[in-house]
């Protein structure tokens, strides 16, 4: 329900078992690390002054960072590539880890990877070399096109005085070249458009090579090159292409099962090692933040408090003498603020995403969610109430849900089906229809938007209020809880701003509606108490705190702004309350429009067109209104209440993850 | 999407941006200074030009040049994020041209066996275009290497065409193409974007076309008897005055006299009318030419993609002016003499 508690845990151990450790941490995925090294410069590492730790004290005077290591980088491409051979997908799954029997060192995996290698490469570099040939082969294919011309390819290519070649040219590069054909030093004969472009055949005198090569060049010209074996007359090469071609996938085939049974043997081992060397690359990285000495490593991180004992049983079992403090986090907040971490029942939990769009609760700020989710799923049910589409949004929801558990856009959905399906109810609206729910329950209370106007836009206005004095609360706990007199007691938000907002809405509760309320006399007073509050805060807050100067800025400056301001604060006062309104419109809105769609299917006037009208009406409603009932509802708390009270300066915890890097 | 749509935001902040060039008085001003810390001092306390340069400490010559790189650089960059689809598309080949000043300097420092590696960290690297791997490259010390390095993008193939040329010869090669390259994949971005942006762009598309086209011809044949098929070849087809036609009678002329007449009496004829300091006044010509011709499309289409590509040229060519007036105050050359060589035409 709130901001999880952190702690800083310092750790020392024995250097033998850096390696244990850090694995631990990586898979325990519940720790933040920070540097170190900086943390001891600062003197924020703490040991406790028992004899037991003299040896790990002594050494911190020869501490450095943490220097010599490789980046398994070069190796995991290597993997990589082997896996690539083998036509294998990359599998991170810290289960390897943890079982003993594919926990290998590093020295292991690379002679692995290495025999591994070893065994797949030469296959594979058959497989590829084929592959090579086929297509080499096809664009040979072209040569059947002279097949009627009966010519001896060997003949051509051994003139004595003519020298012939087979080549690729663009279309474009084609065309240009035949626009000059009378100055060009060759014969052009096209045989066939390839893959690559156009399949030219060009005779060209000997004498001249040099110019019809830069010739070639200039059009970008690529020669395939024609083995020997197809040096033939053309019918008979095109024959031996077709029979080699048969050869190549017999021969291709086969290499492939080879390749697939070493993989049905070998791919644990192979996605073992991988796992292994995604491992130390978290490491790596890992390894960055600690700091060492001859014997000893030191590392430092935020840990989620209640996780402290797991954690520590954890590292305590690897070795003795390894020893682990936790810090609490009220002295070190000066220092450096904690991350966050928000921890929230399953019924607004998802809400935690959309305060995170806007910023992240800072460590010391009361996490926003729990009210956030419950005004948000009531904000969006009052405007969008009917009993049949929020069950309809609330299903989309639930199947969305199974399909995708890590989308949390629709675990939101879902909540606020369910609250648009309980307003539905009391607004005795089933996909529009009105009247039928009260027929089976005739004696619930019912409140339908359509007929009570004016009572659903001052009911709006009302939570508004309540909910825009709920934000006053938070606001002020929040600045009081970090010391902050200025703005916490006097602030247009803080204590001052809440006592002239309260006693502006009975005043207007007074005079409008003739309900009683304080004597005129004291509204007054404390309407100009509470103005020369906020107007001469800085001043009043530092007199409080006796610090000097009063004032910042120039007297006449800060006046003319905070007079200004003030200004402001009633305006705001007054569109913040009335904005709530929409919440009220928007429930009539969404009934009007079933109205219109309902006089639509009237005036067609069958049965047919009623049904119609009936599914697109709950359709255009369902996505369109839905949507931007969703927007309303956001800008209602980002807007008018977020802004009042939440600052969402927080860093998020973000702790060690085994993963890929 | 409307033309108001794509360009109003863009618009505004180039409107924005514009305000930072420098004004015909700056110039003035500029052109009279004796030292390159003068000129330093100047911009750093008249003009916009503060923001990128550090406070009060001496700027050698070949850090504030790095500097202004940079800054019209990040500027071509900010401007592209304003943009979407087809426009982004073509705002992200204008960037290739990034890669490919990297890619000469990379051949020319090959060929000086030179090592890459000093000069990486300076190099501005288009990471929204540019899919290179700069480390395997600068690690090249001959011109295999640097082909392997390039293995699998469309620069090796140029290279190993041409590696076995004389180095000279080679570097015309493959600076041709790779100017070719970079012009074909912007015309057909071109293509792509709406019919008033495509009139508007394709004509100074076009022009500069002709321009690099008779370029070639004129350099091929010059200096490195280039074979007249050859350099037809070469030519890109989509010009505005050198059509294929006229490109060919201008390939197959002659003599190079046939050929600087014939281009004398074509509408790029000012460019051949100098004769000292042919190279270079070639070049400044021609972006005198193109800055006058952006000015106008400029009148003819407004709300178009004029206006950026506008602001781009004039910071460019703001950028090399500055880079003159710099190594001009370095080798004591005087103003007159250095107003010749800058692109801004000033009046009086």
């Amino acid at each position: 329900m709130a901001v999880e508690k952190m702690s800083m845990v310092n750790l020392v151990a024995d250097l033998a078992l850096l390696d244990d450790v850090l694995k631990e941490i990586a898979l325990f995925e519940r720790i933040q690390l920070v540097n170190a090294y900086h943390e001891i410069e600062e003197s924020n590492f703490r040991l406790s002054m028992v004899d037991e730790n003299r040896d790990e004290i002594l050494n911190m005077c020869r501490i450095e960072p943490y220097k010599t290591q490789v980046d398994p980088k070069a190796l995991m491409e290597k993997a990589e590539k082997l896996l690539m051979m083998l036509d294998l997908e990359k599998k991170i799954d810290s289960a390897y880890l943890e079982d003993p029997v594919w926990d290998w060192t590093l020295e292991r995996v690379e002679t692995q990877i290495d025999l591994f290698t070893d065994e797949v490469s030469g296959a594979y570099s058959v497989l590829s070399a084929l592959r090579e040939e086929r297509v080499h082969l096809k664009e040979l294919e072209c040569l059947g096109k002279l097949q009627e011309t009966e010519v001896d390819l060997e003949e051509i290519t051994t003139m004595e005085h003519f020298s012939a070649r087979l080549g690729v040219l663009s279309k474009e590069n084609r065309y240009k070249l035949s626009l000059n054909y009378e100055n060009i030093t060759a014969v052009v004969m096209h045989l066939d458009t390839i893959d690559r472009g156009e399949a030219e055949l060009i005779i060209s005198p000997k004498e001249l090579d040099a110019e019809t090569d830069r010739i070639l060049r200039s059009v970008y010209f690529e020669e395939i090159p024609i083995p020997d074996a197809y040096k033939v007359k053309a019918p008979e090469a095109l024959r031996r292409i077709r029979v080699r071609q048969d050869e190549i996938e017999v021969e291709m085939a086969a290499k492939l099962r080879e390749l697939e049974v070493f993989k049905r043997s070998y791919q644990n081992q192979i996605q073992a090692s991988i796992n292994a060397l995604a491992l130390e690359r978290v490491k790596v990285k890992m390894r960055r933040s600690i700091a060492t000495t001859r014997n000893f490593f030191y590392l430092a991180g935020w840990i989620p408090e209640r996780d402290e004992a797991d954690f520590e049983e954890r590292v305590k079992i690897l070795g003795p003498g390894t020893i682990v403090l936790f810090n609490d986090t009220s002295n070190a907040i000066e220092k450096h603020t904690p991350p966050t971490l928000l921890k929230n029942r399953w019924l607004v939990r998802p809400f935690e995403m959309l305060v995170n769009m806007y910023g992240t609760p800072a460590y010391n700020e009361t996490d926003p969610t729990v009210f956030f989710g419950l005004t948000y799923m009531t904000l969006f049910g009052a405007m969008f109430g009917d009993l049949g589409q929020g069950i309809v949004l609330f299903l989309a929801g639930m199947v969305l849900t199974r399909k995708n558990p890590e989308n949390l856009y629709f675990h939101i959905l879902a909540r606020l089906g369910i609250s648009s399906a309980f307003f539905g109810f009391f607004y005795d609206s089933f996909f529009g229809y009105e009247h039928l729910i009260s027929k089976l329950f005739p004696f619930m209370p019912f409140l339908r938007p359509i007929e009570n106007i004016n009572t659903i836009l001052g009911v709006s206005v009302g939570v508004g209020v309540f909910l825009l004095i709920i934000s006053f609360a938070y606001s002020i706990l929040n600045k009081l809880r970090i010391g902050d007199v200025k703005e916490g007691w006097l602030g247009r938000n803080g204590v001052a701003g809440l006592i002239l907002y309260l006693t502006l809405i009975q005043a207007v509760l007074n005079v409008a509606f003739d309900l009683p309320g304080l004597p005129t006399l004291m509204t007054v007073v404390l309407v100009m108490a509470s103005v020369g509050a906020i107007i001469g805060r800085e001043p009043l807050a530092n007199l409080l705190k006796g610090a000097r100067p009063l004032y910042h800025e120039k007297v006449s400056e800060y006046y003319v702004e905070s007079g200004f301001d003030i200004l402001e604060t009633f305006l705001s006062f007054l569109s913040n309350s009335i904005s709530f309104i929409r919440v009220g419109a928007f429930a009539l809105n969404h009934v009007g429009l079933f109205v219109a769609f309902h006089t639509m299917g009237a005036l067609i006037g069958n049965l047919g067109g009623e049904i119609l009208m009936f599914f697109l009406g709950n359709l255009i409603v369902i996505f369109l209104e839905g949507l931007i009932v969703m927007i309303q509802g956001l800008r209602l708390m980002y807007y008018e209440l977020f802004s009042k009270y939440y600052s969402g300066d927080g860093e998020a915890f973000d702790p060690v993850r085994f993963q890929e890097v | 999407m409307s033309n108001v749509r794509k360009f109003a935001a863009v618009n505004v902040k180039v409107r924005a941006l514009e305000g930072q060039l420098l004004k015909d008085q700056d110039y003035y001003k500029l052109l009279l200074l004796d030292h390159v810390d003068e000129v330093v001092d100047y911009l750093r306390q008249e003009t916009w030009y503060a923001a990128i340069l550090p406070e009060a400490r001496k700027v050698d010559i070949i850090e504030l040049e790095g500097r202004f790189e940079r800054n019209a650089f990040e500027k071509h960059e900010k401007l592209y994020h304003y943009f979407t689809d087809a426009y982004r598309e073509y705002f992200k080949v204008l960037l290739m041209r990034y890669e490919i000043e990297n890619l000469k300097l990379f051949l020319r420092m090959v060929i000086r066996r030179e090592s890459l590696i000093s000069i990486t960290d300076h190099l501005i690297i288009p990471h929204i275009y540019s899919e290179l791997d700069y480390g395997k490259i600068s690690e090249a010390t001959s011109l295999d290497e640097l082909s392997a390095a390039l293995a699998g993008t469309e620069y090796q193939q140029l290279i190993e065409y041409y590696k076995d040329e004389e180095p000279t010869r080679m570097m015309f090669y493959v600076e041709m193409n790779l100017d070719r390259l970079y012009f074909k994949k912007l015309s057909q971005r071109t293509e792509k974007l709406d019919a008033a942006d495509q009139q508007a762009i394709g004509e100074v598309l076009q022009r500069n076309i002709d321009m690099l086209n008779i370029q070639w011809v004129y350099r091929g044949r010059r200096y490195y008897q280039l074979l007249p098929e050859e350099i037809l070849n070469y030519t890109l087809l989509n010009g505005k005055y050198f059509t294929y036609k006229r490109l060919k009678e201008l390939c197959y002329l002659p003599s190079l006299d046939d050929i600087s007449r014939v281009l004398r009496a074509s509408p790029y004829g000012f460019m051949f009318e100098q004769t000292e300091h042919f190279e270079l006044n070639f070049e400044i010509l021609m972006d005198r030419y193109l800055y006058k011709l952006f000015d106008k499309l400029r009148m003819e289409y407004p709300m178009t993609i004029t206006e950026p590509m506008v602001y781009l040229h004039r910071l460019e060519y703001e950028m090399r002016d500055l880079f003159t007036i710099v190594e001009s105050k370095r080798y004591n050359i005087s103003s007159e003499a250095c107003r010749k060589f800058l692109i801004r035409e000033l009046r009086g």
